[in-house]
This record gives C-alpha cells, sequence and structure tokens, in this order.
C-alpha cells in the first residue's frame, strides 16, 4: 500500500509540473504536438526510472562527498542510451524532440528525485517514484500538448480534427501560448486537487 | 589526501562502468543508424532521379579531393542507369535563417537539375520550414547549370530561400567543374 | 484635482473600499465605478457612429458581438469562479467595445468572441478582476489576435459600402504600395497617401474604431472634461511619439499622418488612461507616455510590423509598477 501511495504522489500530490513546478523548459519548449509531448514524456520515465534504481542501489557505497558527479555519471548514462535507441528505432521522435532530448540529462526534475528519493530509499521504492514521478510528468506534458495541438495547430496526433476552414489560434503552438495554457492548466489542477484533499477529509 | 584518491578511484570506477555500458549500446544500436542514414539518402535520390537509377558513392579518392577542396560537401552520389552515368548527386551543408542546413542536389549528366531536397534544417515552423515542401523544391527541376540557379523566394523566409540558393549554386560549381565532363 | 480618488473597486471585490492605494493628498468624492464607466461609454459613442458610418454593418455586427460576449463571458466566469457578478459596471462593455475598434471590418464573428473572452476571462478575472489586470485587456487580445490569425487581422478594409481591401496610410508609408504589399517603393508612397482631411475625419483604411481622429478627440475631450481621464498621458505619449519619429529620420510631413493614423489616438486617450495598468503619479504618468511614444515610433520605423501602439502600450504597462515606485511622492518632514 505504501508503494501505491509512493506512486500516486508522483502523479497527483507532488506532481513534478503542476505542483513543484520543476523541469519546465522541456515542458514548455515540445509540447507543440502530442506525439512530441507523449515521447518526451516516455524518454523521461525511462531516464527517471533508470537512475533512480541505480542511483538507490549505489547508495550505500556512494560517499556523500561525491555524490553530485556520481548522480551526474549515472544519470548522463541513461539519457545517452536513450538518445540512442531513439535514433535508432524512432528517428522523427527523435528529430522532432531535437535538443531537449540531450538537455534530459539537467532536468531538474531527475536531480530532485536523485537527491530527494532514490539517495535515501530502497530500489523498489525508488523505482516505484520514478514511474510515479516520470508518468506524472509524462500526464501534465500530454494534457498541455493536447489543448495546444487541437486549438493551436486543429489536429490529435497529426490528424487533421476540422474540416478545411477551421482556422487553429497559431498563438497556442507558439511560445507564448504555451506559457497561458500551462498557467490555466496548473490553476485548474490545483483546484481539482484541493477539493479532492478537503471532500477525503 | 588519502580520501581524496579513495573518493577519485570511487568515480573512476562509475566512468569506466558508464563508458562500458554506453559501448554496447552504441554496438547495439550503430548499425541500425547508419542504415537509417543511408535509407534516407537513398529515398530522396530515388525521389529525384526516379525509382530504376541505381546508385553508388563515388570513387573514393576523387570524393576525398573534392571534399577537401569544398569542406561543406558532405557527400557524392553517381546514379547509374545500367552501367551509364547519368548523374550525380551531392550533398552540401549551407548556412539558413535558423541554423544549417542539410542539402542534396541532382544534376543530369547533361546539365539541367534534376531535384532538390532539404534533408535536414531547423528553420521556422510556417516560414523557412516550407523550404522542405514539393511546392518549393520543385521550382529547382529542369533548371540549366549553365547560369546561376535562382528561384522565386518563398514569402516570409527569403534568408531561407538564400541559404539554399547558396547551397545550390556551391553545388553548381562543384559538378561544372569537378563532375559534367 | 491630483488627489482626487477614485473608487475603483466596486464593494466586495479584490480591494475592499477601504484599502484605496493612490498617491496622496487622499479626497474622497462620490464618483464610483458605474459613473466612470458610463462615462466612457458616452465618449466612445461618436467612433462608435463614425465606424459604422465608415465601414458599414459589418462593423455594427463586430461592435454587438464584441460586447455582447465580453458581458456574458464576464458574468460566465464570475460565476464559475463563485464571484459576485460585477457586469453591471460596464467594464467588461467597454473592453467589448475596445477590442472590437481594434478589428478590421470585414473580420469574421469569431474573431471578437475569442478576443473579448480572451480579453475578459484571461487578461482580466484570471488576474483578479476588475482593477486588478495587470494589463489592459482589450490591447492584449488585439496581440493575442494578430499574433493567431496574422492573415486576419492585417487586412484592412478601405472606408465604403463595397468593402475593397486596401493599405492602411501606415503601411503605405512603410512599405509604399496601396494594395498592401511591397510592390512600389517607399519614395512613391507619398502620392499613395490620403489627404489630410480624410485621415483626420476617418476616411482611410483601417480598424473600425482607431481612424476617425476627429471623433476619437471629441470623445476624450468629454472625458477630460468630466475628469475621468488626466490629460498627461495621452498628450505627453502623443508628443513624445512624433518627437521620437522625427529623431528616427520620419520627414516632416508624414508626422502628421503618424498621428492621425493607425492606433495612436485611440490607444493614447482610451487604452494608455486605463487606471489599472498605467501609473497614477503625475511624473509616473509623464514617464509612461515618453516611454509608450518611444516604443511606438521604434517599432513603425524600425520595425517588422508597419503599426506598434498596442504593444508598446502593452510594454509599458508590464513596467508601470516600476515607474510608479520611483515616482511616489516623498514624504514631507523626513531627514534626507
Amino acid at each position: 500500500m505504501k508503494l501505491f501511495k509512493i506512486f500516486k504522489n508522483g502523479i497527483i500530490n507532488d506532481n513534478p509540473i503542476f505542483v513543484q513546478l520543476i523541469g519546465m523548459c522541456s515542458t514548455l519548449a515540445v509540447t507543440t504536438s502530442v506525439s512530441n509531448g507523449l515521447a518526451m514524456g516516455l524518454a523521461v520515465v525511462a531516464v527517471l526510472m533508470g537512475s533512480n534504481l541505480v542511483i538507490s542501489l549505489l547508495r550505500n557505497s556512494t560517499p556523500e562527498k561525491i555524490r553530485i558527479p556520481a548522480f551526474v555519471i549515472v544519470i548522463a548514462t541513461f539519457v545517452t542510451i536513450v538518445e540512442m535507441f531513439m535514433k535508432a528505432y524512432a528517428q522523427p521522435i527523435y528529430q522532432a524532440l531535437g535538443i531537449f532530448l540531450p538537455l534530459i540529462v539537467v532536468n531538474c526534475i531527475i536531480f530532485a528525485r536523485a537527491e530527494a528519493f532514490a539517495f535515501k530509499n530502497g530500489p523498489v521504492a525508488s523505482l516505484i517514484d520514478g514511474l510515479g514521478m516520470g508518468l506524472g510528468y509524462t500526464l501534465a506534458l500530454v494534457t498541455l500538448s493536447t489543448v495546444r495541438e487541437i486549438f493551436g495547430a486543429g489536429s490529435f496526433f497529426g490528424i487533421p480534427l476540422f474540416g478545411e476552414s477551421f482556422q487553429p489560434a497559431g498563438i497556442l503552438v507558439m511560445p507564448p501560448g504555451a506559457f497561458i495554457v500551462l498557467g490555466i492548466l496548473i490553476g485548474i489542477f490545483n483546484v481539482a486537487r484541493r477539493k479532492k484533499a478537503t471532500s477525503e477529509i | 589526501m588519502k580520501e581524496t584518491l579513495k573518493l577519485g578511484i570511487i568515480l573512476f570506477v562509475f566512468t569506466v562502468v558508464s563508458a562500458g555500458v554506453l559501448a554496447v549500446s552504441n554496438n547495439a544500436t550503430k548499425g541500425k543508424i547508419a542504415e537509417l542514414e543511408m535509407a534516407g539518402s537513398i529515398g530522396a535520390l530515388q525521389e529525384i532521379f526516379g525509382e530504376d537509377v541505381k546508385f553508388q558513392p563515388l570513387e573514393e579518392n576523387k570524393q576525398n579531393q573534392i571534399i577537401e577542396a569544398n569542406p561543406s560537401v558532405v557527400e557524392i552520389f553517381e546514379a547509374l542507369n545500367g552501367d551509364s552515368v547519368v548523374g550525380y548527386a551531392i550533398k552540401n551543408i549551407s548556412k539558413g535563417f535558423g541554423g544549417d542546413l542539410l542539402l542534396m542536389t541532382g544534376f543530369n549528366i547533361d546539365g539541367t537539375v534534376s531535384g532538390m531536397r532539404v534533408l535536414e534544417h531547423s528553420e521556422t515552423p510556417g516560414l523557412g520550414a516550407r523550404s522542405e515542401e514539393p511546392e518549393f523544391t520543385n521550382r529547382f527541376i529542369g533548371l540549366s547549370t549553365a547560369d546561376d540557379i535562382t528561384v522565386e523566394a518563398l514569402s516570409g523566409a527569403t534568408g531561407t530561400t538564400n541559404g539554399v540558393l547558396a547551397g545550390v549554386n556551391s553545388a553548381r560549381e562543384i559538378f561544372n567543374s569537378e563532375l559534367s565532363n | 484635482m491630483e488627489g482626487k480618488v477614485l473608487n475603483t473597486t466596486k464593494a466586495e471585490s479584490a480591494v475592499p473600499d477601504m484599502l484605496i492605494v493612490s498617491s496622496s493628498p487622499h479626497i474622497r468624492s462620490n464618483e464610483s465605478v458605474e459613473r466612470i464607466m458610463i462615462d466612457v461609454v458616452i465618449a466612445l459613442i461618436p467612433a462608435m457612429i463614425g465606424a459604422v458610418y465608415f465601414f458599414g454593418l459589418n462593423a455594427l455586427k463586430l461592435i454587438l458581438v464584441s460586447a455582447a460576449s465580453a458581458v456574458a463571458f464576464e458574468a460566465l466566469i464570475q460565476k464559475m469562479l463563485k464571484k459576485e457578478i460585477t457586469i453591471k459596471d460596464y467594464s467588461a462593455l467597454i473592453t467589448g467595445i475596445l477590442v472590437a475598434f481594434n478589428l478590421p471590418a470585414n473580420a469574421p464573428w469569431w474573431i471578437p468572441v475569442f478576443g473579448s473572452g480572451f480579453a475578459i476571462i484571461v487578461v482580466k478575472q484570471l488576474f483578479g478582476g476588475i482593477g486588478s489586470n495587470f494589463m489592459n485587456p482589450a490591447l492584449a487580445a488585439r496581440a493575442v489576435l494578430l499574433a493567431s490569425w496574422p492573415n486576419i487581422m492585417s487586412t484592412y478594409v478601405l472606408p465604403g459600402a463595397d468593402a475593397v481591401t486596401g493599405a492602411t496610410p501606415l503601411a503605405i508609408m512603410k512599405f509604399g504600395g496601396v494594395d498592401g504589399t511591397a510592390s512600389a517603393t517607399v519614395a512613391q508612397a507619398g502620392s499613395n497617401l490620403p489627404s489630410i482631411l480624410d485621415m483626420f475625419v476617418g476616411n482611410i483604411g483601417g480598424a473600425i474604431g482607431e481612424t476617425s481622429a476627429v471623433l476619437l478627440l471629441l470623445g476624450a475631450a468629454y472625458l477630460i472634461f468630466r475628469k475621468v481621464i488626466n490629460w498627461r498621458t495621452p498628450v505627453v505619449y502623443l508628443g513624445a511619439a512624433a518627437i521620437f519619429l522625427a529623431i528616427f529620420g520620419v520627414p516632416a510631413d508624414e508626422i502628421i499622418y503618424h498621428i492621425l493614423g493607425g492606433g495612436l489616438i485611440l490607444g493614447a486617450f482610451f487604452m494608455a488612461t486605463d487606471y489599472a495598468t498605467g501609473p497614477i503619479t503625475s511624473m509616473g504618468r509623464i514617464v509612461f507616455g515618453i516611454g509608450a511614444g518611444f516604443l511606438t515610433a521604434l517599432i513603425r520605423v524600425k520595425g517588422g510590423f508597419p503599426e506598434g501602439v498596442s504593444y508598446s502600450i502593452l510594454l509599458m504597462n508590464v513596467v508601470s509598477p516600476l515607474i510608479e515606485k520611483f515616482s511616489a511622492p516623498k514624504i514631507f518632514g523626513r531627514a534626507k
């Protein structure tokens, strides 16, 4: 039951984007289409689970003083592996994500979980935490990119939804649209979360 | 001192293991990546010259000699119909508005452009990114290599158009001086 | 009349009545939000009539759709957020009219609906409602519309029943051709410009509410007479724009076109004077006007767009708190 709580924490109570507001750079940049948002989310799930597991396993043999460089090595290794495999087996997505894929290395979500969770907890809990946080990030990206793609480009997963005469609001797929939509989503998410929290008590 | 050494050794072990893991995954993916890159080039070549034509990289000595003289050139292919060479395709890099453009320009042996593709770019979506579309690339088909190649600019993306033209024209000069005879 | 305190909040909105923020000295008056807003509506009526006269019934349709949707969105979002519904203060109505004033006459009906919705919901209510918005809602809506549908928002109709599209005087000065393209050279532009009388009356291409300088000035004079707006911001704004245009090398005979054309008069008198988004100190208002004038001239002469009023006012809205901080009156009797 405790594991389920850790999992739920990552998705709802401590959602990295909507609640902790970390890892925003890639969130704002890649969410111009649902396929990009989903792919970026899954890449982060893979890296986060891998790095959390390895850091947790090594936590007793890693001295405090060098834990940060050790985290960097572990995380960079996983990011590079994900990058290589995406380049080989998912080339269109690899090209669409561009620089933001290698930049997962400096995504604060991954560092924050390594420092705050994996370095202090066992491997199973860390793996679940990585999965929960990664899926929480993915949830935020997919929601944001769904709104932006449907109203900003008139399509969903690249499939046009409306007729020729529909003129999408181009600003939503431009950078200012990312900020406007993300702000509104954070507001809605937190209202819903608080309402649920008070009704549970 | 002793502690510093110990920490250094631990980090060294981390990096060694990391390098090993990366070597393994590089081995697992590098064949596939090269294959995809080749397939990308061949796909573009077939679009330019047609399905029946066979392709092979230009003879290595000559290719290296050209690349040494023109560092923007990436690769050169010969297009063969049976045994006779029907044209050449030059893959080169040019400077666009948002970054490098990777272009492939095909030339028929009779001195006309058989086609042009923008293989990779980082231009603005909706403006310079339209340079990928057939509506723009078709403007190059059939132009003579005797004079400087010019086409109508993409509206709102003169910088991208100029970048593409610079790349195509530098390929044209190489074709005229090194390959056409 | 500097110290007159305007009761900018109504009963239970964001700031209670006791907490009015303004520069000293403080004198209470009976004015209320409704009274001020009704004056603004009255001041906008001449320009509205002018818009319908010059651009026909489609202009009327745009104004009605825009105003109605602004009021409806205000009621809807306040109900959803469980706030008191304040549509009776007319502020949403004014936002709706101003959004419509910024549209070309041939815009489809959903453009003002989207614009009013964005202005009211995102810019006004999500930041706390009347008095709490950090930028002018109508101008923010214009910026969003322009970024989203640049083709619709920059194809202007010339006055007349046949609704021919054509370039605004600003576009003619910037790009040359009467058809809004770069076909003619800028040197030829002079012969394509309308007469100054047409510019003044409003018989020119442009957004429906911005073309008639004389009708806008009539409304502005009423507002200044009623002391609803202060003359400092608009007058300094227009003066600064003219001076900076001259500094940037615009010939003297074209500066009058810059002042009368585009949204400068509408923006200076009806948007830059917004209480919530501009400074309230005299010095601050002058700084605001100079800054907005400089940015307008800069965008019009050096920028990619022919028009820059909306962006310059929005940018000055954002720096207003800073201007206010540095222009606050000194406290008497305090040791230096």
